[in-house]
């Protein structure tokens, strides 16, 4: 897009951030009563939330079950009001059918299925504002839910995207820079073990950048899973410290 | 033991409490949950809204967007609320298309809009004929924890007072129209309404604000929307009849309810604009 | 004797190193030669009689456990043929399910003793309270329960007048208000357990 910099002479983004910077990450364990797990994120701008229902029966007949595993179910939704021009179809279409799909198989890899045979496990997504890296905010989202609603996990699961830019390459990209028609790597991974559950790339990039971006987007999933981290630990010591406040 | 007993027999829970007038959660029978309001939380819409009602969460968007009016209303611009019960919220809600009570609740949140008069649709014409805002309200639940209507009439008046037009001209010359985004216009709100469910309990019995649990025990809802100093409308769909002096009592009660709202509201907006 | 530490552990954090004397519990998981946990929470150990420990990671709010082969549920009785009867699962062993299971109790499953002769509309009716034991995943539709041992059966019961019930013999139950006696296969409950409220 002629006459937006993406990364300026000084080495600054649109929004000011460094090419290593991820925007600022503010999160929240257990917002909702209802749900067995929740939790509720915001990455920069992008606001998403995460709910997860279960193990339970699985619905629809149990003509679905896996016989020993626990079958995991997504739904990724967009809110009507999430982006600049009103969403007609907030679920069902193909963009969101994908994504779907995607959060599907990736949380397959890191929940512990066979606990829970014959079960269903429920993970809903709902983006309320987006301004870039959805998947990547959604992934975060949906792990921190699990985490709540106690479901075994291997790891975390921890997501950021990438980009490359005036050869340099840029993390947690946000909508404007998606937009603009560079490549667009984002990547999933199990940060204690280094290992990557999930990995999408669009657009053209040269194979000699391509560990350059893949290794600077690792290197953000590893921030992300710092900050993740002590919102779990400040939340598990806030609940067990409200538990006996209850119990004496 | 009590929460095996509240599974096993919850009607004989809930009469226990109901007998001393109170209810488990230890509010009173004509006490609304703590209620909790947010107001322009989302920046991509022009509008919006977040209540908590106890632990009801119900989140409204508004987005308005630019559109030739019906020829048979000219001058009018429309007015288009939708109601979305997801999954999310509730085990209750599978996914899928919108099912009865999503249905319900748009129709009755239609109604409010259309009987209360709080936006006039001429207020939203920029051009007779050619030019007007058509404004999507989008109600989405968060939350199911019961009285999902009350908070959603809620979030619709308060994310309309926090609405901010782009001021447009409609250009003759080349019939397209002219935004300015510089120069936000809020909407001219002329009501506040306001909505009060009360729950019947084995025919005898009234209380407000019902939880999810105590909805599913009940036998019978009254919602009354109250319009400042007017009675706006009532919905009594069937469940057990009820005596004129009960129902006055619900009048009382919901006009006391609506003043709670609107002081909330207005300090919340005062808050923000400070 | 489970002792709390004052460590909080996460998901796919490493515990210590497996050796002979520890067994991995709930929340927890091996993998090359290492203990790691796979849930948020505290870690608990227990000492068993054979010196080993037993390592959990949990937090004191409960979550949603799945029906397992031998545990002792509670269910609430929804429909009874002639051959089996059909119920919901409300909780497994303390825990209560946010949402039920389908289960099923078939005919020979009922009693240990004179399994042919059993009919069913004298052992359960629908909205009945018992406890039962899982015997089998099941198949398509639910999860197969029995009753077959003296302490499983009907708990609580309502009679015909509406009142809840007290039993008498391990195949009848009163009702207070009216005296009329119903047939139920009782579960035998230890008299200590027992409390009885005011209706």
């Amino acid at each position: 897009m002629a006459g937006i910099e993406l990364l300026s002479d000084q080495g600054f983004r649109i929004d000011g951030r460094k090419p290593k910077e991820l925007r600022r990450i503010q999160c929240r364990l257990g917002v909702f009563k209802q749900a067995d797990g929740s939790a509720y994120i915001e990455q920069g701008n992008t606001k998403v939330l995460a709910a997860v229902y279960g193990p339970h029966e699985t619905a629809g007949g149990r003509g679905k079950a896996l016989h020993d595993k626990v079958l995991v179910n997504c739904q990724y939704s967009m809110a009507t009001f999430s982006t600049g021009e009103r969403k007609r179809r907030p679920r069902g279409d193909r963009k969101s059918k994908e994504m779907t799909m995607h959060l599907q198989q990736t949380f397959n890899a890191a929940i512990m299925t066979s606990l829970y045979p014959r079960s269903q496990i429920d993970i809903y997504v709902e983006v309320l504002q987006s301004d870039g890296g959805n998947y990547c905010a959604s992934v975060n989202a949906a792990t921190l839910a699990l985490i709540d609603a106690g479901i075994p996990m291997k790891d975390y699961v921890c997501a950021c995207s990438a980009s490359f830019v005036k050869d340099c390459p840029i993390v947690d990209i946000n909508y404007l820079e998606e937009s603009s028609g560079g490549p667009e790597l984002i990547v999933a991974t199990l940060p204690k073990s280094s290992q990557i559950v999930f990995l999408e790339m669009n657009s053209r990039l040269h194979e000699d950048n391509l560990s350059k971006v893949l290794d600077v987007a690792v290197k953000g999933t590893k921030d992300v899973y710092q900050v993740l981290d002590n919102a779990v630990r400040d939340h598990i010591s806030e609940v067990a410290a409200f538990h006996k406040l209850d119990q004496s | 033991m009590a929460d095996d007993f509240k599974a096993a027999r919850p009607l004989e829970y809930y009469r226990k409490f109901l007998e001393k007038d109170v209810r488990p959660d230890g509010r009173e029978l004509g006490e609304f949950r703590p209620t909790i309001l947010n107001i322009g939380c989302i920046s991509t819409a022009e509008g919006s809204a977040l209540v908590k009602l106890g632990n009801t969460t119900v989140m409204c968007g508004i987005k308005a967007e630019l559109a030739t009016p019906k020829t048979e209303e000219p001058s009018n611009g429309y007015l288009v609320p939708n109601v979305e019960l997801s999954p999310l919220c509730s085990p209750m809600f599978r996914p899928g298309p919108p099912g009865e009570q999503a249905q319900v609740l748009s129709h009755f949140v239609n109604e409010v809009l259309d009987r209360s008069g709080c936006i006039r649709k001429e207020d939203l014409c920029i051009q007779t004929e050619k030019l007007v805002w058509v404004l999507y309200c989008d109600i989405l639940c968060l939350d199911y924890d019961g009285n999902v209507a009350d908070a959603c009439i809620l979030s619709l008046l308060a994310a309309l007072k926090s609405t901010r037009l782009p001021a447009v001209k409609y250009n003759e010359e080349t019939e397209k129209p002219e935004t300015d985004s510089a120069k936000l216009e809020p909407l001219h709100i002329l009501s506040n309404p306001v909505s009060s469910t009360f729950a019947i309990f084995d025919d005898r019995l009234m209380f407000v604000d019902p939880t999810v649990k105590e909805e599913s025990l009940t036998t019978g809802t009254v919602t009354i929307v109250t319009n400042d100093n007017d009675l706006c409308i009532v919905q009594k769909p069937g469940g057990s009849p009820l005596t004129a002096d009960q129902i006055n009592t619900c009048f009382e009660r919901a006009f006391s309810r609506s003043k709670e709202v609107l002081r909330l509201i207005d300090e919340t907006l005062h808050s923000i604009e400070r | 004797m489970s002792m709390a530490t004052k460590d909080i552990y996460v998901p796919g954090q490493r515990i210590c190193q497996l050796d002979e004397n520890i067994i991995c519990g709930q929340g927890t998981y091996d993998k090359n030669g290492f203990v790691y946990s796979s849930r948020a929470g505290y870690l608990h150990k227990l000492q068993s009689q054979d010196g080993k420990i037993l390592f959990e990671v949990r937090t004191n709010v409960e979550t949603t456990t799945v029906p397992s082969i031998d545990a002792l549920v509670t269910a609430r009785i929804t429909n009874v043929t002639p051959r089996f009867c059909k119920c919901a699962i409300l909780s497994v062993g303390r825990t209560l399910l946010r949402e039920t299971f389908r289960g099923q109790i078939r005919k020979e499953d009922v009693r240990a003793t004179e399994k042919d002769k059993v009919e069913m509309y004298k052992c359960f009716r629908p909205g009945d309270i018992v406890v039962a034991r899982v015997i089998s995943l099941g198949d398509a539709q639910s999860y197969v329960l029995s009753t077959a041992e003296n302490e499983l059966g009907v708990v609580i019961a309502t009679s015909e007048a509406g009142s809840t019930m007290v039993p008498i013999s391990w195949c009848k139950m009163q009702c207070p208000k009216s005296l009329a006696e119903e047939f139920r296969k009782v579960a035998k409950v230890q008299p200590q357990f027992i409390q009885y409220s005011g209706t």
